[in-house]
Order: structure tokens, then sequence, then C-alpha cells
């Protein structure tokens, strides 16, 4: 019986055509904006991510995010040093600055500055050279992907200079950093050196960063230090949260890609739901042919279900294959959206949300077939 | 449900009594069958006929456990159709009734011996022995040269020996032909009720014919004429040999 149910659907190509790409297509459009969107999410923090030395981020009373960035007296740093539970704390500085190759290529780069002596906040994930490199004369830590659009075609080196606010710079390490939220080069440079790059004021202390003692937990600490300093302090992880929180919270960017996401899984509900509707509207002289020898309700129903199995599981690994190519050979390292992946409690979320829209779209069309009256053959 | 596979030849093989069947329409309930009383005797082949709207499929429906009535008794085979519960009439269905449809209802996607071997395949045959017996009642129905083709593949006429296939294919105990010669030729019409005649009419079986085609009333061995929802004669073959 399950080769006579098969047998039907292949038998009806262009509904099962239909029925199959409905499927894909939501699947395709929901997982690609859901991982799209998780991707531009996760960028937002992976500064935050790459300081993993810090487990505590302070700053002024008035930023809300990573992006916004309010100047700290340089003073603040002590402030937060002298705070029980504390065991070190390093500043940061975070702006952003034109870069120009000598040979007059120039991007917009994210300069970031850590503390002279230990190079805390750096990235630990270098492709050459290593954190110490950093110690040289105008060092600075440039990210691979920012190295390619730099210098396009060239093979990855150390040894070149950039143009820094007309101040030399000399790439002595290159590093695996992730992507910030608007994928601009990356640079690392000592504190003091930073500064000289972007000499826009007396203060420049854009971040404290801060380890909480062993036995302590950051987020009691982060609260310490607030309470002493009056400078706002967030454990790592909620400091990420935060900053995505804002994102999503501020931005038009979820209601877009929540909108994109809606209208796939709509079409994909209206074209499997109409399509399977119409698949079983045709059939019903066939199902109450079945009912007429002897076929229960019940065994239909396993019928029709295997059926709505091979559609959705068929349209599903079209739909994810598709998405999961996109992220394979489109986000390219070298591209603007590099390190955006398919993340497999999305291939498996929408998973679930495809099997829910198949499984709802049957049972809807399912009513009929269990209305149907066998007699109504003897009339079709 | 007894296997009916004695001699039965003559006995009262389907036997309808007081039959009453209404349908609700806007509100409205109108009768359709009015105390239906007929016996259908095994062995042969007995024809219903009247004119459209005069209440045959109805009763072809009840008869064959496809609709329920609202009054009256069908055993067949000395079985109580009214005891059987709805599972228990869906499984009698299945295993003791043959119907071949007006518009046939042969599945486009499969081949005809597929087609033929759906009646096995419910009862929990296994395809490859339901697929054997499929091919042997296609040889006696002359289609065995046509057992791999899809229905779109055959003419009408082949295809109505088809669906007679799948009909007797479970050796039901009650064959039902709803118009089998409407879309057919004389030749092809002939062809068909000499078939059901031979295939279809045994000893341990009754077959009802459900016709508006007087060119085949020849084929029947009793003849009940129906009119406004009430069998208004029933003639048997001497009858009207005698007539």
């Amino acid at each position: 019986m399950p080769i006579l149910a098969l047998k039907i659907l292949f038998g009806d190509r262009g509904k099962l055509l239909g029925l199959v790409f409905g499927v894909a297509f939501a699947t395709l459009l929901v997982a690609q904006q859901s991982a799209m969107f998780v991707g531009l999410m996760t960028r937002s923090q992976n500064i935050i991510a790459d300081a993993q030395d810090a487990d505590i981020w302070v700053m002024d009373p008035s930023v809300e995010y990573l992006d916004l960035v309010r100047p700290m007296r340089d003073g603040d740093l002590h402030r937060v040093r002298g705070v029980p539970g504390v065991v070190w704390a390093a500043p940061l500085f975070k702006a952003t600055a034109p870069v120009k190759t000598p040979e007059g290529r120039t991007k917009n780069a994210l300069i970031l500055g850590v503390e002279d002596t230990t190079l805390i906040g750096a990235t630990q994930r270098f492709v050459i050279g290593s954190v110490a490199d950093l110690q040289r004369p105008d060092a600075i830590a440039i990210d691979r992907v920012g190295f390619m659009q730099l210098w396009p075609g060239e093979p990855l080196a150390v040894g070149r200079t950039l143009e820094l606010n007309d101040r030399r710079a000399v790439v002595t390490a290159i590093t695996d950093a992730a992507a910030a939220f608007s994928a601009q080069v990356i640079i690392y440079a000592r504190y003091s050196q930073a500064l000289s790059y972007l000499p826009t004021g007396r203060n420049q202390l854009s971040f404290v960063l801060a380890k909480a003692a062993r036995d302590l937990e950051p987020t009691n600490v982060a609260l310490a230090i607030t309470d002493q300093t009056g400078l706002r302090a967030h454990s790592s992880e909620e400091f990420s949260r935060r900053t995505v929180q804002y994102y999503i919270r501020s931005t038009g960017i979820p209601m877009s890609f929540i909108t994109t996401i809606l209208l796939g899984m709509l079409v994909g509900s209206a074209i499997v739901g109409l399509t399977f509707s119409m698949f079983v509207s045709d059939n019903l002289p066939q199902y109450a042919m079945l009912k007429v020898i002897g076929v229960t309700d019940f065994r239909i129903t396993a019928l029709v279900l295997l059926q709505a199995a091979v559609v959705g599981t068929t349209g599903y690994a079209i739909g994810i294959g598709l998405a999961a190519a996109f992220f394979e050979f489109v986000c390219t390292p070298t591209s603007a959206l590099r390190g955006f992946i398919l993340p497999w409690w999305i291939a498996a979320g929408v998973a679930g949300a495809v099997s829910v829209l198949i499984l709802l779209s049957t049972l809807a069309s399912l009513r009929r077939v269990f209305a149907v009256e066998p007699a109504v053959i003897f009339r079709s | 449900m007894r296997a009916p596979k004695a001699d039965h030849a003559g006995v009262v093989a389907v036997s309808c009594r007081g039959i009453v069947k209404d349908v609700v329409s806007g509100g409205t309930r109108t009768r359709i069958l009015h105390g239906i009383d007929l016996d259908v005797l095994a062995g042969e082949m007995t024809f219903l006929v009247g004119p459209s709207g005069c209440g045959k499929t109805t009763l072809i429906s009840i008869m064959a456990g496809l609709l329920p009535g609202e009054a009256g008794a069908i055993e067949l085979f000395g079985s109580h159709l009214g005891k059987l519960g709805q599972a228990g009439m869906v499984r009698f269905r299945g295993a003791h009734v043959g119907i071949v449809f007006q518009k046939l209802n042969l599945f486009p996607a499969l081949t005809v011996t597929e087609n033929v071997a759906i009646p096995l395949l419910v009862q929990g045959e296994r395809a490859a022995r339901a697929e054997i017996r499929a091919n042997d009642l296609l040889f006696e129905v002359g289609l065995a040269a046509h057992a791999g083709m899809y229905p779109s593949q055959l003419s009408v006429g082949e295809q109505e020996r088809v669906a007679i296939a799948r009909a007797l294919i479970h050796e039901p105990a009650l064959v039902i032909c709803d118009e089998p010669t409407a879309a057919l030729d004389m030749a092809s019409g002939y062809g068909v009720m000499q078939l059901l005649r031979g295939v279809a009419v045994s000893r341990d079986r009754a077959v009802i014919v459900v016709t508006h085609d007087n060119r085949i009333t020849p084929f029947a061995d009793r003849i009940a004429h129906m009119s406004d929802g009430r069998i208004t004669r029933v003639q048997a073959r001497l009858d009207r040999e005698a007539a």
C-alpha cells in the first residue's frame, strides 16, 4: 500500500513539483534569512568575544552597546582597578579611521588599541605572527580579510606599511579576527600608538576591560564596579547580549528579517497548502475508491501522511541544500558576508517549522478525505 | 461474515427486506427508497433497470454497504449487514463485494496489473502474490499482453475489462456493475457482457447489473424494474422468453 501512495503522488508530476517547490522555497528563505540574521547579530558582538582574556567590560554610563563609544577619563581605569574583586583592568581604545596603502588603496578600519604592556584585549587568533609582535615599533596586526582587501591577490605577508592619519604603521602580524558588524578592516595596535593615530581630545578611553577574581562571579564584580565608580559595567556575556538586544530593539534589522521570514513561511504555506489541497481534491475519487474496496480512514491517513512526508523531506532537502550552498559559495572568506554560516540548530528549527507547515496542510486536506462518502464514487 | 464457497446456485444470495432510504436537502426530507423487497439469486445475473432518479444507485450503494439505510434489512448469504458496524462494513466490502463503476475509477498512475491487484493488497496479500493472481485474471479477461500498460494506454473497452478483473480478484460473493456498457459501442458492450457472464457469474456469487441499456437485456437471468423508489416488477428469463 505505501507503494500505491507514492505512485499516486509521483503520478501527478505537476502538483508534485509545485509541492516540492513550495516546501523548498519556504525552507530556503526561512533558513537563509534566519542564518543571516543570526550571523549579523553575532557579528555585532564579535569584538567582545575576541577579547577572551577579559570577563568584564566597563564603559561610560551612557553607553548601551559596543559600537557606541563615549570616552571616559583616563583616571577611570585606576578607579576600576581599585574595586575589590578586580584582578586586573586594562584600557581599550576603539575608533574608526581611514587607512591607506602605499599603492593608494583606501579602506575604513576599526582601530582597537590594547594595553601597551599586557596587550590584553587583542584577539588570540593569529594567522601570521603573534600578539607579541604588537610590541615592535609602529606595529599593527591586521585581520586576514582586511589584508586581502587592501592588497588583493597578494599572499599574506608581514612587513607591509600603511598610512593611518598620515602616520606610518607596519603590519607585524595577521589575525583571524572575526568580522565586526560593519565588516571593516580590523586593526589591533598598542593603546598609546592607537591614540596617536586618532588624537581627537584629552579623554580617549573607550572601554576598560577587567578580570574578576577566580572565586567571584563577573556579574557581581561588575555590579561592584558600578556601585563604586558610577560607570556602567557588565560581564562579557551580558555586554554581548545587550549589544545584540540593542540592534534588535533599536534598528529595523530584525523587523526586516522577520518580515522576510514570515513572508517565506506565508508564501510557502500558501503554495504547499493550496497545492496539497488541490492534490487531495483531484485524488478524492481515488481515496473514495480505496474506501470502497475496504481501506479504512486510518490507513488512508497513513497513506496521505506518507505522501506529505515524502514531499516535505524532498522539499526540505532541496531548500536546506540551496541555503547551505549559499553560505558555502557566497559567504567566502573575502566577501562582505564572511563568517556567515548556517548553524545546525537553524536547520533543525526550519525542519520543525516545515514539518508543522506540512502537517497543518495535510490535516486540513484530510478533513475532506474523511468527509467523502464512498458512495460518492457512483456519482463521480 | 462467512466465506460463501459452497454450491449455492439458485439460492438467495442477497435478500433485501423493507429497505427505506431518505435524503435531507435544504431541510426537506425526501424518501428515495420506499421499502424495497428484492431477492438476488446466486449463480445468476440480475439486472436493475429503471429511469434515472428512480433509486437504482442508492439501492446498490446500500447493498454494497456504502450507504446506510433508514430501515430494512439486507442479508448476504445469510449474514446481516446491519449488524456489522462501520469498521465491520469496511472489512465486509473489502472481502465480499466487487464493484465495476460506470466511470471505472482506475488509478492512472498504476499499471494494469497493479490496478487489478489493489483489492488483494488492501486485504494484506503480499504484492508479488497479488500481482501473480492479477496477471492470471488479466489472462482470463484477455488482457495478458496489456499487463504492464497504464490505463490511459488502453481503449475504454479494455479499461472496462480491467475494472471487471479488479472487481473479481478477491473472489467476492457479490459483484455490482454500474452501467458497465454506458460508454461502449454495441460490439464492445456485448464483449463486456459476455465476459461478465463468463468470469463473473458463478454458483457462489450474485451479480447485479444496473443499466439503462436495453441492448444487453438478453444477458439477464432476472430483471428487477424500479420506478420512484419501488421495485415494480421482477421478470425471470423464462417469463420473458414465454412472453
